[in-house]
Protein backbone atom coordinates (compact mmCIF):
# COMPACT_ATOMS: atom_id res chain seq x y z
CA UNK A 1 0.00 0.00 0.00
CA UNK A 2 1.24 3.14 -0.94
CA UNK A 3 1.43 6.91 0.72
CA UNK A 4 2.37 9.97 -0.86
CA UNK A 5 4.02 12.41 1.22
CA UNK A 6 4.16 15.88 -0.63
CA UNK A 7 6.83 18.08 0.11
CA UNK A 8 6.56 22.03 -0.21
CA UNK A 9 9.32 24.09 -0.38
CA UNK A 10 9.52 24.01 3.33
CA UNK A 11 7.95 21.23 4.55
CA UNK A 12 10.00 20.09 7.28
CA UNK A 13 7.81 17.11 8.89
CA UNK A 14 8.32 15.34 5.47
CA UNK A 15 11.06 13.13 7.10
CA UNK A 16 8.83 12.74 10.56
CA UNK A 17 6.12 11.49 8.17
CA UNK A 18 8.15 9.36 5.80
CA UNK A 19 9.11 7.46 8.59
CA UNK A 20 6.35 7.00 10.82
CA UNK A 21 5.05 5.69 7.56
CA UNK A 22 7.56 3.08 6.70
CA UNK A 23 7.90 1.81 10.27
CA UNK A 24 4.15 0.19 9.80
CA UNK A 25 4.14 -3.19 7.88
CA UNK A 26 2.21 -3.19 4.74
CA UNK A 27 2.89 0.27 3.88
CA UNK A 28 5.49 1.99 2.01
CA UNK A 29 5.69 5.90 1.79
CA UNK A 30 7.01 7.67 -1.08
CA UNK A 31 7.63 11.63 -1.58
CA UNK A 32 6.28 13.19 -4.09
CA UNK A 33 7.51 17.07 -5.25
CA UNK A 34 4.81 19.39 -4.91
CA UNK A 35 5.68 20.53 -8.42
CA UNK A 36 4.27 16.76 -9.48
CA UNK A 37 0.76 16.40 -10.95
CA UNK A 38 -0.51 13.37 -10.28
CA UNK A 39 -1.13 10.73 -7.39
CA UNK A 40 -2.95 7.84 -9.28
CA UNK A 41 -0.29 6.00 -8.17
CA UNK A 42 -1.03 6.28 -4.55
CA UNK A 43 -3.72 4.52 -1.83
CA UNK A 44 -3.43 7.52 0.17
CA UNK A 45 -1.95 10.99 0.39
CA UNK A 46 -0.31 12.89 3.61
CA UNK A 47 -0.16 16.85 3.31
CA UNK A 48 3.24 16.95 6.09
CA UNK A 49 3.69 19.87 8.74
CA UNK A 50 6.75 22.33 8.41
CA UNK A 51 6.45 26.15 6.64
CA UNK A 52 5.34 25.49 3.30
CA UNK A 53 6.45 28.58 1.32
CA UNK A 54 7.78 30.32 4.26
CA UNK A 55 4.06 30.99 5.60
CA UNK A 56 4.01 34.09 3.62
CA UNK A 57 0.27 35.90 3.48
CA UNK A 58 -1.13 33.32 5.30
CA UNK A 59 0.09 29.49 6.36
CA UNK A 60 -0.80 27.23 3.22
CA UNK A 61 -2.01 30.52 1.32
CA UNK A 62 0.69 29.92 -1.52
CA UNK A 63 1.27 26.27 -1.20
CA UNK A 64 -2.77 25.55 -1.85
CA UNK A 65 -1.66 27.15 -5.52
CA UNK A 66 1.18 24.57 -5.93
CA UNK A 67 0.41 22.01 -8.98
CA UNK A 68 0.16 18.79 -6.96
CA UNK A 69 -2.61 20.43 -5.10
CA UNK A 70 -4.63 19.84 -8.04
CA UNK A 71 -4.45 16.49 -8.20
CA UNK A 72 -4.88 16.14 -4.25
CA UNK A 73 -7.85 18.01 -4.40
CA UNK A 74 -9.46 15.80 -7.57
CA UNK A 75 -8.17 12.64 -5.51
CA UNK A 76 -9.95 13.87 -2.69
CA UNK A 77 -12.71 14.47 -4.76
CA UNK A 78 -13.00 10.87 -5.71
CA UNK A 79 -12.86 9.89 -2.00
CA UNK A 80 -8.94 8.77 -1.59
CA UNK A 81 -8.09 9.24 1.82
CA UNK A 82 -6.08 12.51 2.71
CA UNK A 83 -4.22 13.28 5.78
CA UNK A 84 -3.10 16.95 6.84
CA UNK A 85 -0.94 17.39 9.46
CA UNK A 86 0.24 20.99 11.32
CA UNK A 87 0.78 22.68 8.02
CA UNK A 88 -0.77 20.08 6.04
CA UNK A 89 -3.64 21.03 7.85
CA UNK A 90 -3.41 24.51 7.38
CA UNK A 91 -3.21 23.99 3.45
CA UNK A 92 -6.50 21.79 3.39
CA UNK A 93 -7.84 24.30 4.85
CA UNK A 94 -7.03 27.22 2.70
CA UNK A 95 -7.68 25.03 -0.16
CA UNK A 96 -11.22 24.61 0.55
CA UNK A 97 -10.82 20.71 1.06
CA UNK A 98 -11.75 21.56 5.03
CA UNK A 99 -13.85 24.20 6.41
CA UNK A 100 -12.80 26.93 8.83
CA UNK A 101 -9.22 28.20 9.04
CA UNK A 102 -6.22 27.88 11.45
CA UNK A 103 -5.14 31.83 12.88
CA UNK A 104 -2.60 33.36 15.33
CA UNK A 105 -2.40 31.36 19.02
CA UNK A 106 -4.32 33.48 21.25
CA UNK A 107 -1.02 33.56 23.16
CA UNK A 108 0.65 34.77 20.51
CA UNK A 109 3.26 32.37 21.51
CA UNK A 110 4.59 29.56 19.00
CA UNK A 111 3.51 26.44 21.45
CA UNK A 112 5.92 23.30 21.26
CA UNK A 113 4.74 21.19 23.87
CA UNK A 114 2.82 16.78 24.20
CA UNK A 115 -1.01 17.12 24.72
CA UNK A 116 -3.75 15.28 24.61
CA UNK A 117 -6.45 14.63 22.39
CA UNK A 118 -10.18 12.95 22.92
CA UNK A 119 -11.17 11.17 19.58
CA UNK A 120 -14.53 12.06 19.04
CA UNK A 121 -15.60 10.03 16.64
CA UNK A 122 -14.26 6.84 16.39
CA UNK A 123 -15.52 5.34 12.70
CA UNK A 124 -14.08 7.62 10.75
CA UNK A 125 -11.36 6.16 8.12
CA UNK A 126 -9.05 7.63 10.53
CA UNK A 127 -9.56 6.96 13.90
CA UNK A 128 -11.71 3.66 13.72
CA UNK A 129 -8.51 1.84 15.74
CA UNK A 130 -9.70 3.90 18.33
CA UNK A 131 -12.28 3.63 20.91
CA UNK A 132 -14.20 7.04 21.26
CA UNK A 133 -13.76 9.01 24.22
CA UNK A 134 -10.05 7.07 24.50
CA UNK A 135 -7.15 9.44 24.93
CA UNK A 136 -4.24 10.55 22.13
CA UNK A 137 -1.40 11.24 23.38
CA UNK A 138 0.51 13.77 20.53
CA UNK A 139 3.18 16.38 20.05
CA UNK A 140 2.19 20.08 18.81
CA UNK A 141 4.58 22.49 17.25
CA UNK A 142 2.84 25.76 15.55
CA UNK A 143 2.43 29.42 15.92
CA UNK A 144 -0.71 29.65 13.99
CA UNK A 145 -3.07 26.39 15.22
CA UNK A 146 -5.65 28.08 16.64
CA UNK A 147 -8.73 26.93 14.84
CA UNK A 148 -11.52 29.50 13.86
CA UNK A 149 -14.88 28.63 12.18
CA UNK A 150 -17.97 31.16 12.29
CA UNK A 151 -21.48 29.87 13.95
CA UNK A 152 -22.35 28.35 10.54
CA UNK A 153 -19.81 26.12 10.35
CA UNK A 154 -19.36 25.03 14.00
CA UNK A 155 -22.73 24.38 13.93
CA UNK A 156 -22.10 21.65 10.80
CA UNK A 157 -19.12 20.26 12.13
CA UNK A 158 -20.76 18.92 15.64
CA UNK A 159 -24.02 17.82 13.98
CA UNK A 160 -22.22 15.84 11.34
CA UNK A 161 -19.62 14.37 13.64
CA UNK A 162 -16.25 16.52 11.67
CA UNK A 163 -15.16 17.15 15.05
CA UNK A 164 -12.34 14.06 15.30
CA UNK A 165 -10.35 14.91 18.21
CA UNK A 166 -10.58 17.73 20.94
CA UNK A 167 -8.00 18.77 23.08
CA UNK A 168 -8.85 17.26 26.39
CA UNK A 169 -6.91 16.78 29.83
CA UNK A 170 -5.33 13.82 31.55
CA UNK A 171 -8.60 13.03 32.37
CA UNK A 172 -10.02 13.46 28.81
CA UNK A 173 -11.78 16.91 30.13
CA UNK A 174 -12.70 19.10 27.66
CA UNK A 175 -11.48 21.80 29.22
CA UNK A 176 -10.03 25.47 28.62
CA UNK A 177 -7.24 24.84 30.59
CA UNK A 178 -6.18 21.97 27.82
CA UNK A 179 -6.46 23.99 25.01
CA UNK A 180 -3.22 25.15 24.01
CA UNK A 181 -3.79 27.57 21.33
CA UNK A 182 -7.12 28.94 21.77
CA UNK A 183 -8.79 26.74 19.01
CA UNK A 184 -13.00 27.22 19.08
CA UNK A 185 -14.58 24.50 21.43
CA UNK A 186 -10.84 22.74 21.67
CA UNK A 187 -10.30 21.26 18.28
CA UNK A 188 -7.78 19.64 17.32
CA UNK A 189 -8.90 17.83 14.25
CA UNK A 190 -11.40 17.74 12.11
CA UNK A 191 -12.59 16.27 8.58
CA UNK A 192 -14.39 16.97 5.71
CA UNK A 193 -18.30 15.94 5.09
CA UNK A 194 -17.41 12.81 3.22
CA UNK A 195 -15.38 11.37 5.90
CA UNK A 196 -12.06 11.24 3.74
CA UNK A 197 -10.01 14.30 3.93
CA UNK A 198 -8.55 14.58 7.58
CA UNK A 199 -6.85 17.61 9.04
CA UNK A 200 -5.24 18.26 12.38
CA UNK A 201 -2.46 20.12 14.38
CA UNK A 202 -0.65 17.84 16.54
CA UNK A 203 1.54 15.40 14.67
CA UNK A 204 0.92 11.51 14.77
CA UNK A 205 3.95 11.36 12.77
CA UNK A 206 6.07 12.21 15.60
CA UNK A 207 4.56 9.94 17.87
CA UNK A 208 5.10 6.47 15.85
CA UNK A 209 7.15 5.05 18.00
CA UNK A 210 7.18 4.14 22.00
CA UNK A 211 10.68 5.86 21.77
CA UNK A 212 10.09 9.21 20.87
CA UNK A 213 7.70 9.53 23.88
CA UNK A 214 4.43 8.01 22.20
CA UNK A 215 3.13 5.87 19.70
CA UNK A 216 -0.86 6.71 19.39
CA UNK A 217 0.13 8.37 16.56
CA UNK A 218 0.33 5.02 14.31
CA UNK A 219 -3.25 4.26 15.28
CA UNK A 220 -4.33 7.12 12.46
CA UNK A 221 -2.41 5.10 9.65
CA UNK A 222 -2.74 2.17 11.04
CA UNK A 223 -6.62 3.10 11.04
CA UNK A 224 -5.78 4.29 7.44
CA UNK A 225 -4.18 1.29 6.37
CA UNK A 226 -7.08 -1.09 7.31
CA UNK A 227 -10.16 1.35 5.56
CA UNK A 228 -8.34 1.12 2.23
CA UNK A 229 -7.49 -2.15 2.25
CA UNK A 230 -11.20 -2.59 3.59
CA UNK A 231 -12.38 -0.75 1.00
CA UNK A 232 -10.49 -2.47 -2.05
CA UNK A 233 -11.69 -5.92 -1.06
CA UNK A 234 -15.41 -4.16 -1.30
CA UNK A 235 -14.50 -2.87 -4.60
CA UNK A 236 -12.48 -6.50 -5.65
CA UNK A 237 -16.14 -8.37 -4.92
CA UNK A 238 -18.23 -5.82 -6.45
CA UNK A 239 -16.17 -6.62 -9.60
CA UNK A 240 -16.72 -10.32 -9.53
CA UNK A 241 -20.03 -9.86 -9.09
CA UNK A 242 -20.29 -7.89 -11.67
CA UNK B 1 -1.38 51.66 -12.06
CA UNK B 2 -0.75 51.07 -8.53
CA UNK B 3 -3.45 49.24 -6.33
CA UNK B 4 -3.55 49.08 -2.66
CA UNK B 5 -4.96 45.98 -1.21
CA UNK B 6 -6.02 46.24 2.84
CA UNK B 7 -7.11 43.05 4.20
CA UNK B 8 -8.23 43.02 8.09
CA UNK B 9 -9.70 40.23 10.16
CA UNK B 10 -13.27 39.87 9.94
CA UNK B 11 -15.18 41.23 13.55
CA UNK B 12 -15.69 37.04 14.45
CA UNK B 13 -12.18 36.48 14.41
CA UNK B 14 -9.82 36.78 17.47
CA UNK B 15 -7.23 39.28 17.02
CA UNK B 16 -4.55 38.96 19.92
CA UNK B 17 -2.38 41.03 18.52
CA UNK B 18 -4.45 43.89 17.84
CA UNK B 19 -5.56 43.58 21.49
CA UNK B 20 -1.89 43.46 22.58
CA UNK B 21 -1.00 46.35 20.98
CA UNK B 22 -4.73 48.05 22.59
CA UNK B 23 -2.98 47.18 25.71
CA UNK B 24 0.79 48.73 25.25
CA UNK B 25 -1.71 52.21 24.04
CA UNK B 26 -3.27 52.13 26.94
CA UNK B 27 -0.46 51.59 28.88
CA UNK B 28 1.08 54.36 27.32
CA UNK B 29 -1.41 57.09 28.35
CA UNK B 30 -4.02 56.52 26.11
CA UNK B 31 -6.86 54.74 28.01
CA UNK B 32 -9.60 56.03 25.71
CA UNK B 33 -8.21 53.25 23.35
CA UNK B 34 -10.76 50.66 22.76
CA UNK B 35 -10.11 48.23 20.34
CA UNK B 36 -7.12 47.39 17.96
CA UNK B 37 -7.45 45.80 14.73
CA UNK B 38 -4.09 44.51 12.85
CA UNK B 39 -4.75 43.60 9.29
CA UNK B 40 -2.45 43.63 6.37
CA UNK B 41 -1.54 46.45 3.47
CA UNK B 42 -0.24 45.79 0.24
CA UNK B 43 0.95 47.53 -2.73
CA UNK B 44 0.88 46.17 -5.93
CA UNK B 45 1.93 47.81 -9.67
CA UNK B 46 0.17 46.84 -12.33
CA UNK B 47 1.39 47.42 -15.90
CA UNK B 48 -1.95 48.66 -17.76
CA UNK B 49 -4.71 50.95 -16.40
CA UNK B 50 -7.84 49.11 -18.11
CA UNK B 51 -11.15 47.93 -16.33
CA UNK B 52 -10.78 44.25 -17.38
CA UNK B 53 -8.23 43.61 -14.75
CA UNK B 54 -10.26 44.96 -12.16
CA UNK B 55 -12.50 41.86 -11.77
CA UNK B 56 -8.97 39.76 -11.83
CA UNK B 57 -7.91 41.04 -9.29
CA UNK B 58 -10.93 41.03 -7.12
CA UNK B 59 -10.67 37.16 -7.74
CA UNK B 60 -7.34 37.60 -6.31
CA UNK B 61 -8.10 39.29 -3.67
CA UNK B 62 -10.63 36.44 -2.69
CA UNK B 63 -8.60 33.75 -3.43
CA UNK B 64 -4.55 34.75 -2.57
CA UNK B 65 -4.13 37.85 -1.40
CA UNK B 66 -6.89 36.93 1.70
CA UNK B 67 -8.84 34.52 3.30
CA UNK B 68 -12.55 34.99 2.99
CA UNK B 69 -13.05 32.64 6.04
CA UNK B 70 -11.00 35.12 8.90
CA UNK B 71 -11.00 38.34 6.67
CA UNK B 72 -12.60 41.02 4.49
CA UNK B 73 -10.10 42.92 2.12
CA UNK B 74 -10.66 46.18 0.26
CA UNK B 75 -9.08 47.09 -2.92
CA UNK B 76 -8.22 50.96 -3.46
CA UNK B 77 -7.27 52.26 -6.92
CA UNK B 78 -4.90 55.62 -6.63
CA UNK B 79 -6.59 57.89 -8.77
CA UNK B 80 -4.51 58.69 -11.69
CA UNK B 81 -3.22 61.81 -11.76
CA UNK B 82 -5.43 64.88 -13.29
CA UNK B 83 -4.16 65.89 -16.71
CA UNK B 84 -3.76 69.83 -16.31
CA UNK B 85 -5.65 71.78 -18.80
CA UNK B 86 -3.17 73.85 -20.84
CA UNK B 87 -4.70 77.52 -21.41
Amino acid sequence: MKFAVIQFPGSNCDQDCFAAINELEGLRAEYVWHKETSLDYFDAIVLPGGFAYGDYLRCGAIARFSPIMRAVTSDARAGKLVLGTCNGFQILCEAGLLPGALVRNRSLRFVCDMVTTRVEVDNSPFTHGCQKGSLLRLPIAHGEGCFFANAETLRNLNENRQVILRYADSRGRIVPESNPNGSIENIAGICNRERNVFGLMPHPDRASDARLGSADGAKIFRSMMQTISANSAISERTKQVA
Amino acid sequence: MKVKVVVTPKAAVLDPQGNAVRDAMRHLGMPEVRSVRIGKYMEIDIDGENGELEPRLHSLCRDLLSNPVIEDYELLKEKPAKRKRSK
